[in-house]
């Protein structure tokens, strides 16, 4: 979890999110937050509160620091704590594409192949069950580590041979693992 | 409806979206002018067709398993698989770094994850991905895949693939 990139300060002074709004949304505020930018920066730049996206959707959370006006509208930084994204921001193409270029940045390296799963794997429901996926990605989850390490435990042969890595119908890891070479 | 556009609608939804499914069911399974309409009598979604004698009718799902005839694509993840391929794989990509589950707080993990359906001609693969909470959307997720992998496999089969 020690990643300099990603480390965010404290929140001075942030209000709760406003209980109305979560409820009305849907939105569990105890998941996390999202500001995108402040829009009431202009008039109150001393006052932390909801802000909008660039869609001009209200953001459901709170900012937990604004310094000045934060036209960064989204970062992994330390201008923005960023724990959520909600899924009416996600249709917003502008949104998104702000978004993964504040992600690219804070995790330059991407993403790293996880698990290639057959989908006529008997244990395929099971990995990617709710609880499954609450397990290792939800809060205090086991992290993806954990959840690597469980596609290799639930995997199995694809004709039941105990065959190398090459048969298995569920795999982790990189380059290795996927259809490449089973399908041609 | 387009498979990519439906895909997309799939994606945006934030919650099961009967319409949706039924979209689905009749873009994949129903005979070619099909369509979808609210049930004056209940109000549920339904596939009709025109009949021999040009009058509507109830699309009649034959040859479907129970969970592609009325399973929820948008709700439920046995449902959702159903449309893909079992020889189909799934790759699942996250951020490198452990910290991006939760990229401040440990109590606050948020995964992000890459999803990606890969079916014939498995050279190209349909990816949708996942940001916040998975555990809700895992079905849409991998029902908009298996869409796009559908309209994929489609172009290739056009193009004279295979």
């Amino acid at each position: 979890m020690a990643n300099d990139a990603v480390r965010v300060p404290t929140a001075p002074g942030s209000r709760e999110p406003s209980p109305t709004v979560s409820a009305a949304s849907g939105f569990d505020p105890s998941r996390g937050v999202l500001h995108l930018r402040n829009g009431r920066a202009d008039r109150h730049p001393q006052t932390y509160g909801d802000g909008v996206t660039w869609c001009g959707k209200k953001l459901l959370g709170k900012p937990d620091c604004s310094v000045d006006r934060v036209e960064t509208f989204l970062s992994y930084g330390s201008e923005v704590h960023v724990t959520a994204f909600d899924p009416e921001v996600a249709t917003c193409e502008r949104c998104r594409e702000a978004f993964d270029a504040a992600y690219s940045a804070a995790f330059p390296d991407g993403l790293k192949p996880l698990a290639t799963i057959r989908i006529g794997d008997p244990n395929a429901k099971e990995l990617l069950s709710p609880s499954t996926m609450t397990r290792f990605f939800g809060p205090n989850g086991e992290g993806s580590s954990a959840y690597e390490r469980f596609v290799r435990s639930m995997s199995c042969d694809s004709d039941g041979s105990g065959e190398a890595d090459e048969t298995r119908s569920s795999s982790t890891g990189g380059d290795s693992a996927g259809p490449k070479g089973i399908a041609q | 409806m387009d498979l990519n556009e439906l895909a997309d609608r799939v994606e945006a939804l934030a919650g099961p979206d009967a319409e949706v499914d039924a979209l689905i069911r009749c873009a994949l399974f129903a005979s070619a002018g099909a369509y979808v309409k609210q049930s004056p009598i209940n109000g549920a979604w339904c596939i009709y067709e025109i009949g021999f004698n040009g009058k509507e009718r109830s699309w009649q799902p034959h040859g479907l398993s129970h969970e592609q005839r009325l399973g929820s694509f948008t709700a439920s993840i046995d449902a959702a698989m159903t449309l893909a391929d079992p020889s189909w794989w799934l790759n699942i990509s996250s951020p490198l770094s452990e910290a991006a589950y939760g990229y401040s707080r440990e109590d606050l993990r948020v995964m992000r994850a890459g999803f990606e359906m890969i079916g014939p001609p498995y050279s190209s693969a349909a990816r949708t991905d996942i940001v916040g909470d998975p555990v809700s959307r895992i079905a849409r997720v991998l029902t908009a895949a298996a869409l796009r992998t559908k309209a994929l496999g489609a172009v290739h089969t056009l193009e004279g693939g295979l």
